[in-house]
């Protein structure tokens, strides 16, 4: 409701307020320069449904806002990846991880063993260099089923690792040996093997310590993680060159 | 002119809001002695006073989206001018009593001189506090509500005072002869 006003009153009082001294104009100033700096700010193209001007202050916030988002969910997915990891990898968390472009990275628990055949046994397809009769022990691994559950995980049916015990040519040694997209984690110190030597047209990393020679190379379809009960060095290129040869 | 003047400073801050200088220069216009009467009343010195206003012109362009158009823009607009003027107020002095006579004189003319007399003269014949209400009222374009919330007391209370206020000031006027039918005074 329209509050009630003494018209003559108001006129007395008005008038002199109205007519009093008026600052100086150096008072706008500032408001002038605020304004100015506003109005250089807004996009007028970036007008809103409403017809309020968007600022492309704010439209930078917002922008910056949405990297700040996006980087910080970034870096916790990665942080969250790499604990994963690393408690697969220290045994904490058994299981297998499988990212999106189809690689699985599985820990020692996360394989379940699924043969096992000792002296005699067939040799695999992928040992082509080792001969039936130079087998000590074969094992088969598949992924185990997930936690909890008898349900099998996707590549449960199928290989994921060998693990092959041979004796050729006086030397022994013990072959890991992962399938496409599969990585044993455990297995990994293999990958970054310092050597690097080529042979027979086959790049095999490898390092000697103590009384064994640790190789590891890959083709299309495996990776080899060899670890060779010697050192001496023709014995070494020797295996080196038989595998080179094989595939 | 009171209708003239509340639709230049809907104007002023319409073209203000709409990032147009001319807004502030239209405000300065129409209301630029008030403010700095206004601010004046409270701080007490014409300096300050200018400081205090030239902070109020910043904060209406920084504010002016918290102006809902077609309400009381001079109210609105002394009001931030008072609230800038006691952000101003040396440490101590807390508690803010606006006190009109401190208001600087317009510099032309008698006319201006006569009007000034006669305010002072209806708002020095009141005791202090209804003074401060017809002030509020008055010179500040504030609202019963608004004055009621500034003294914390309520509507009734400062409705009933400001009547009789205005009752003790029409009854001056009416002695003086100086009556709303003649127009003048």
């Amino acid at each position: 409701m329209k509050e009630k006003r003494d018209q003559n009153l108001e006129h007395i009082f008005r008038k002199c307020a109205d007519g009093g001294a008026r600052p100086s104009e150096r008072v706008t100033a500032e408001a002038r320069a605020a304004l100015r700096a506003r109005s250089a700010e807004t996009v007028p193209a970036a007008a809103g449904a409403g017809g309020s001007a968007v600022s492309a202050g704010s439209a930078k916030r917002a922008k910056r806002r949405t990297i700040i988002i996006l980087a910080a969910a970034a870096c916790l997915l990665s942080l969250l990846v790499g604990l994963f990891l690393w408690r697969l990898q220290d045994g904490t968390l058994p299981g297998a991880l499988l990212l999106a472009d189809g690689t699985t990275y599985v820990s020692d628990e996360g394989l379940r063993q699924s043969t096992h055949e000792d002296t005699g046994a067939e040799s695999p397809a992928c040992l082509p260099w080792v001969d039936s009769d130079e087998i000590v022990c074969c094992r088969e691994y598949t992924l185990a089923p997930r936690n909890g559950t008898d349900e099998p995980a996707a590549q449960a049916a199928e290989t994921v690792l060998y693990r092959v015990e041979y004796r050729a040519d006086g030397v022994s040694a013990t072959v890991y040996i992962e399938t496409e997209n599969v990585y044993l984690l455990s297995l990994g110190d293999y990958k970054r093997l310092p050597e690097e030597r080529c042979c027979g047209g086959v790049d095999f990393r490898l390092q000697t310590e103590k009384t064994q020679t640790y190789v590891y190379f890959e083709t299309e379809k495996y990776k080899y993680n060899l670890q060779l009960e010697t050192v001496q060095e023709e014995q070494v290129t020797a295996a080196l060159t038989a595998i080179g040869q094989s595939l | 002119m009171k209708e003239r003047e509340r639709n230049t400073t809907e104007e002023a801050l319409r073209l203000i809001a709409a990032g147009e200088e001319k807004g502030i220069d239209l405000l300065y216009e129409c209301l630029g002695p008030a403010m700095l009467a206004a601010a004046t009343a409270v701080l007490r010195d014409q300096f300050a006073a200018e400081d205090a206003v030239q902070e109020s012109f910043l904060r209406v362009v920084r504010g002016i989206r918290s102006y809902r158009s077609g309400t009381n823009g001079r109210a609105w607009v002394l009001r931030i001018v008072r609230n800038a003027a006691i952000d101003k107020l040396p440490d101590g002095r807390t508690v803010c009593t606006d006190d009109f006579s401190y208001i600087a004189p317009a510099e032309d003319g008698e006319e201006r001189a006569t009007d000034r007399l006669l305010a002072e003269s209806l708002l020095n014949a009141l005791p202090p506090e209804r003074r401060q209400l017809i002030y509020m009222k008055y010179f500040l374009d504030m609202t019963v509500r608004a004055i009621a919330a500034e003294i914390g007391k309520s509507k009734s209370f400062v409705q009933k005072e400001i009547a009789r206020a205005e009752e003790s000031m029409r009854k001056i006027l009416e002695d003086r002869g100086q009556t709303d039918e003649s127009g003048s005074y």
